[in-house]
């Protein structure tokens, strides 16, 4: 009876076999952090929307051989305690990377959880020198805030600004401090000096004008603030008040779209710079900026070209991932990467460079300076 | 009938077991059971597991389809509120740009007027947008302006997009505002919210869940700061979720449409839908599933799948709605009834089913019908196969179909056939065998020689008449003989060797065998053994043959004495060769003794002849000397051409293998017979191929014998015109090329030779014409010569003629090439040697003739010579006197010239002097040269010696003696110079 058994029960195994092959594979999922509410949520925000543009095209292209890609986004709300008990849910949902956080403050939270878990993160916009040189598990799209501060000083002192005033947001002052502790380096370099570094902690009744007064008390030739985008446009708003001639200036932190819709007419005149060109008339970033706009009903801003880069290294890491390969490895191994705007290329600490457009507001656009 | 139907029982059968096997009854041992469970398996099994397959893998993915279908409509739901938010931010971030209302914003806080218009612009911007409120207020909360119409001044209630907004970020979000928080807004909002619940608690829904957004208007010192505030009240908001289940169920007129609905709920209390209750109205105000809510409202899943929506089932999908702090405040739905799709899914599982049911039962019905004719057939061929066991061969099988079971059958009555075939054939050829068995024992008695087969003990086994006849007994009595009774050669142990040795193609012997009556006979047996049945047999044939070497011995003794004569009569033919032979070489060697003897003689008539040819003498005198002197070189010469051709003919010619310039030996050859072709008034040219090599390996005087006669020949044969000699090479062969070819052409315009004539001119004593002799005079054997030397140097003479016109003769032969550096043979000297200075020469020589010429010739050259008739008298000589030079006579009765100079050499020795020796015979053979050289001799002249020659070797010497001198005496020479 045996072999009887044998010849209905093979094709049996068989048929149940492709009925149960039918099933749909689970998805793979990213992990997104990034601040998401409270005051400098554009850039979460909009970083989460590159994020989600670029792993809708990569599912709709068939993601990983046929399994799709899921987002599991959390916020930091740009305070510590949240952003560890989102870092630590992200861990838990079993997610294979993280893409962000999108501030240096809420790194310095994340980093460690994500690294202690062996997750591979990678940061969007993160400059400061804090994570630079080290040989984790955690990655970064952008520049260092040294060569941010070095590139501000030489165009500055170039302009002739030979006494500038400085205030910086304390809530974020991993950034801060590292971001100002360079620029006085490059300045100092170039022959000039910081009249006045103000620090202050970011929030919506902050004393903007008190902390202008204070910048002006050493009768500076210049102001530049390290702050998000909206305490740059109320800084603005101080700064016209009590020195309309003054020339000011903002770290890149600020280059959102919010600036220029809070900043109204007071930022007209601002240096900053973005890590990204809006104006680049390539095909591959016009798509890109079509379908963001189309999908979004806004322009993207750096923060959303800077996740995008980052989600494309993150996919094509995961979809070229060898057996047995850790996400890292596969990282570093599968570059370099082509971004919307520029070649990422990784150095074995997981750092990159990348090139940077110095603007000018002028009448609520980003111009490029003469 | 009782036989074994099954193989395995068959054997059971053979065997005799008691036993039966265990697996005999097994379904597999049955060919009709098997078939027919094969038969019946579609329908009994493979049916019901393929139905199941499909209902299970069909039913799945049907639900799946339908699944994804209500997901997709659900997204579709969502897409669009995401793009109403977005449009609306859009908007209203536009307008807080916008001059229109900056400007009515920057003239704040003026009087009533302006606050009426900036409410008027709000309430139109507001209807303009479809939004249910848009409100103004400054940064602090107060309220500026609102589109319905609440007073100026009043609180804005706090929102979490008014919050946000404040800080300077836009934002849209859904959110839930209480009764009292609409009403701050507006009031007809707080009334538009109320909603019935009827779940039967009677309770009242008062909140009112809102698409809400707000911005801040850019910073400026022209108006304060304030922001944008405004909102969708989404509780009955029926244009909005009918708008919205038209996009994502649309109607069209081609295709149809499909019955769905759409709806929003606050919590899991419906607040805007086109569901509609059995009374036809909306079913605002009832509630989703526990399901629902539990896995969409508190878990925050996505619901895809069925639901029952109030009392149907629908295909459903959910979606949770959160506010901007993340918390699920109500649900999107989208759906359509299950009915329709639940009866389409299982007619066509219902068709699929009944079809694959009827294709199997005829399949099954098929197989089992194949299977009964299959089975019967086989038991046909059964039946058959028994008959024909039991001995029928005229039964056949006969199938029809031209499948494997019919070639089977086909194969079998062929068989059959076969078998009966084979039986006849047995039968036929046992018949033949008997006959051809009475053929031979008749051809067995018949036979003329006797015939015996004996046992290997010698007993007789079987024999025929003729055999007993030959011993005289008779054939029963013979059968009881051992061939020990009759052969007296082959006895017990003899027998057993002749039976070992016996080859295989048998033995024939002679033997003497005894008769009955005791008298014998010569018998010759032809003996072969037979291995038959493990057992050996000699099989003989016997003949009496005393009759034939009766005639044997006559002819033997006949042949005998054919063969003494035969041999008498060679020997006497052997001492009759020899004889000829001897007398032959007597012959030659009578002629080369002869010639000897002459020579001797005439070298002393020439020799004088030069003399006196040097001396005054009258005119008359010298033309009757000259004739003598002439007649004598003739005379030499054909004593040569005879003493050479004895030597040939005698076989005692040998050649040297020496390195020499054959140009220089022709070229010297053409000088000395030049005065010959001028005095006969012709020319004679010399040429060489540029080709040629600087020497070659060989003998120069017998290659100079050769050219000189045929030069000699030429001229003697040419009256006008003249000779040309040409040496050429013709190729080279040997391992390294190092044996070339060379030809001598020497070309006349002489009378030519007729062709029937060419051959003969080359044997001995022959001239092409008789008469010739007469007119050239000559022995006739240069010639014979000349073809026999080159043959000896391994070369041919061939000869062209044309008569009247002229002859070639080519003269070929093979030479080892030899470069430069070796050096060669000394060439001739030339006749006209200077005179030498004046020495003292001791002339060995036994023949006083010779002893006056040489006296004579060397007075002449102005040298002054002493005579010495034996190497005893020179030996004395050379005591008492010194001497500058020796000529040595080699042929001397008593101490010969060999001794002689052995002697000499022998006293020089240690003293450092060295006279030269010089060698003078007649023994013109080659080896005697080295003869002389190896007794320590110097040179060799010939007899006769000729003066030019005797000259030549005297200034070789006397130039070596003055050399010598100088190095012995160096203090006289120089005195006297």
């Amino acid at each position: 009876m045996t072999r009887l058994s044998c010849f209905f029960a093979i094709p049996t195994l068989f048929l149940v076999l492709i009925a149960g092959g039918c099933g749909h594979p689970e998805p793979l999922k990213i992990g997104f952090i990034g601040g998401l509410s409270d005051r400098n949520s554009d850039v979460g925000q909009s970083g989460l929307n590159g994020v989600m543009l670029a792993v809708e095209q990569f599912n709709r292209n068939g993601g990983i051989n046929g399994r799709l890609v899921e987002v599991i986004a959390r916020d930091d709300a740009q305070r510590r305690d949240v952003a560890e008990k989102s870092a630590n849910a992200l861990v838990e949902s079993g997610v294979e990377a993280v893409i962000g956080p999108f501030t240096s403050d809420m790194a310095e939270v994340v980093a460690p959880i994500t690294g202690k878990a062996g997750l591979f993160e990678i940061s969007p916009t993160i400059t400061s020198m804090a994570f630079y040189g080290k040989d984790d598990h955690f990655f970064r799209i952008n520049r260092t805030t040294r060569d941010n501060a070095q590139d501000y000083a030489r165009i500055m002192t170039g302009r002739g600004e030979r006494r500038i005033a400085v205030a910086y947001d304390l809530r974020n002052r991993n950034f801060t401090e590292s971001w100002l502790d360079e620029f006085r380096t490059a300045v100092t370099a170039a022959n000039a000096t910081l009249a006045a570094a103000v620090p202050y902690e970011s929030s919506a009744d902050a004393p903007f004008d008190r902390i202008i007064e204070t910048m002006l008390a050493p009768e500076p030739d210049s102001l530049f603030f390290i702050a998000g985008a909206l305490d740059v446009a109320r800084f603005a708003e101080a700064a016209r008040k009590h020195a309309p001639s003054l020339p000011i200036g903002a770290a890149e932190w600020a280059a959102t779209e919010q600036l220029i819709e809070l900043g109204g007419e007071f930022i007209d005149g601002l240096l900053i710079v973005q890590n990204y060109d809006r104006d680049d008339p390539s095909p591959r970033y016009r798509d890109f900026a079509e379908a963001y706009l189309k999908r979004f009903q806004r322009p993207p801003g750096y923060s959303a070209v800077s996740a995008y880069d980052a989600a494309t290294v993150v996919l094509t890491a995961l979809n070229q991932r060898n057996r047995g390969e850790t996400v890292k490895e596969a990282v570093l191994r599968a570059g370099p990467y082509t971004g919307l705007q520029q070649q990422i290329v990784f150095d074995k600490n997981g750092d990159t460079r990348r090139q940077v457009y110095f603007r000018v507001i002028r009448a609520g656009n980003y111009v490029p300076i003469d | 009938m009782a036989r074994p139907s099954h193989p395995a029982q068959a054997r059971h059968a053979m065997t005799g077991s008691a036993k039966p096997p265990k697996r005999a009854l097994g379904w597999r041992y049955s060919l009709r059971t098997q078939l027919v469970a094969l038969s019946l398996a579609p329908l009994v099994v493979a049916f019901p597991l393929i139905l199941g397959v499909i209902i299970a893998i069909g039913v799945a993915s049907f639900d799946r389809v339908l699944a994804s279908n209500a997901l997709a409509k659900a997204e579709g739901v969502r897409m669009y509120l995401d793009h109403l938010k977005a449009h609306s931010l859009d908007v209203i971030r536009q307008h807080a740009r916008s001059e229109r209302l900056t400007r009515l914003l920057a003239r704040q806080p003026e009087p009533l007027a302006v606050e009426d218009e900036l409410t008027t612009t709000l309430a139109a911007l507001a209807r303009e947008n479809q939004f249910d409120f848009l409100i103004i207020a400054s940064q602090n909360g107060t309220i500026i302006a609102t589109s319905t119409g609440t007073a100026a001044g009043a609180r804005l209630p706090d929102t979490f997009v008014t919050r946000q907004a404040r800080e300077g970020v836009a934002t849209v979000e859904y959110e839930i505002l209480d009764a009292s928080r609409l009403a701050a807004l507006s009031p007809a909002l707080a009334t538009r919210s109320r909603i019935e619940r009827r779940d039967g608690s009677g309770g009242i829904e008062t909140r009112g869940l809102l698409i809400d957004f707000a911005v801040h208007f850019p910073l400026s010192t022209r108006y304060p700061d304030a922001i944008l505030f405004g909102g969708i009240l989404l509780n009955h908001n029926f244009g909005l979720i009918d708008y919205v289940r038209d996009i994502v169920f649309p109607v069209n007129p081609q295709i149809g449409s499909v019955a769905g609905s759409t709806t929003i709920f606050i919590d899991d209390t419906r607040i805007a839908t086109n569901v509609t209750l059995p009374d036809g109205r909306r079913a605002i105000g009832t509630r989703a599933s526990a399901d629902v809510a539990r896995d969409v409202l508190k878990e925050g899943k996505i619901w895809t799948r069925r639901a029952p929506v109030l009392d149907t089932w629908q295909i459903a999908g959910y979606e949770p709605l959160r506010d901007g702090d993340g918390r699920s405040i109500g649900m999107i739905y989208a759906g359509f009834p299950e009915t329709p799709y639940v009866r389409e899914k299982w007619i066509l599982l219902g068709s699929v089913a009944a079809l694959l049911a009827v294709s199997m039962l005829a399949l099954s019905t098929l197989n089992l019908r194949t299977a009964r004719r299959l089975t019967d057939r086989l038991a046909n061929l059964s039946r058959a196969m028994t008959a024909v066991c039991c001995g029928d061969r005229s039964i056949r099988v006969v199938d029809p179909e031209d499948d494997e079971v019919g070639q089977l059958a086909a194969h079998f009555d062929e068989l059959v056939l076969k078998l009966a075939a084979r039986e006849r054939a047995l039968r036929d050829s046992e018949a033949r065998a008997v006959a051809e068995a009475s053929r031979r024992r008749l051809l067995f008695e018949q036979m003329r020689d006797g015939v015996v087969v004996l046992d290997d003990a010698g007993s007789i086994v079987e024999t025929n008449a003729r055999f007993a006849a030959m011993l005289g007994y008779s054939v029963e009595d013979i059968l009881r003989l051992n061939v020990a009774d009759w052969d007296t050669r082959y006895q017990g142990k003899d027998l057993h060797e002749l039976v070992r040795d016996i080859p295989p193609g048998g033995r024939l012997f002679q033997t003497v065998q005894r008769r009955k009556d005791g008298s014998i006979f010569d018998a010759e047996v032809s003996v072969t053994r037979i291995e038959w049945n493990g057992r050996s047999y000699l099989f003989c044939i016997e003949r009496d043959i005393t009759e034939r070497l009766r005639l044997a011995n006559e002819l033997e003794q006949h042949r005998n004495r054919l063969q003494q004569l035969v041999e008498a009569r060679t020997r006497d033919l052997a001492a009759a060769l020899d004889e000829a032979r001897a007398a032959n070489r007597a012959k030659s060697d009578f002629l080369a003794n002869m010639s000897h003897e002459i020579r001797t003689p005439m070298n002393g008539i020439l020799g004088m002849a030069d003399v006196l040819l040097d001396s005054p003498l009258s005119g008359e005198q010298r033309e009757h000397l000259t004739v003598v002197k002439n007649c004598g070189e003739t005379l030499l010469r054909i004593i040569n051409d005879i003493l050479d051709f004895s030597k040939i003919e005698a076989g005692r010619i040998t050649v040297e293998n020496i390195p020499f310039d054959p140009r220089k030996t022709i070229a010297s050859i053409a000088a000395s017979l030049q005065p010959q072709a001028r005095a006969r008034s012709l020319y004679l040219e010399t040429g060489f191929d540029p080709a040629l090599p600087p020497a070659v390996r060989g003998d120069p005087l017998r290659f100079g014998q050769v050219v000189t006669n045929l030069i000699g020949n030429a001229i003697k044969f040419t009256e006008t015109g003249g000779v040309r000699v040409y040496l050429a090479q013709r190729g080279q062969t040997g391992e390294d090329g190092t044996i070339a070819h060379f030809e001598v052409t020497v070309t006349d315009t002489g009378i030519g030779i007729p062709p029937e004539k060419i051959e003969p001119i080359f044997e001995a004593f022959t001239q092409s014409d008789t008469s010739i002799t007469r007119r050239f005079g000559g022995t006739g054997l240069g010639l014979t010569i000349s073809r026999k030397l080159a043959a000896c140097l391994g070369g041919t003479i061939h000869v062209e003629s044309t008569v009247g016109k002229g002859s070639t003769f080519r003269f070929t032969f093979p030479a080892e090439t030899v470069n430069a550096k070796t050096p060669l043979l000394a060439a001739p000297e030339s006749d006209d040697a200077a005179p030498a200075a004046p020495l003292e020469i001791l002339v060995v020589e036994d023949n006083t003739v010779n002893q006056r010429l040489m006296a004579a010739l060397l007075k002449k050259s102005g040298h002054h010579a002493t005579l010495a008739g034996s190497g005893t008298d020179a030996l004395a000589l050379l005591e008492a006197k010194t001497f500058d030079l020796i000529f040595m006579d080699v042929q001397m009765p008593g101490l010969d010239g060999i001794e002689t100079t052995h002697r000499i050499r022998a006293r020089e020795s240690g003293t450092g002097r060295r006279v030269p020796i010089v060698a003078i015979t007649a023994h013109a053979l080659s080896g005697d040269r080295e003869r002389c050289l190896a007794a320590g001799m110097d040179d060799y002249l010939a007899k006769p010696v000729r003066r030019n020659a005797l000259f030549a070797v005297i200034a070789r010497f006397a130039d070596r003696s003055a050399a010598n001198a100088c190095l012995a005496e160096p203090a006289d020479d120089a005195l006297s110079g």
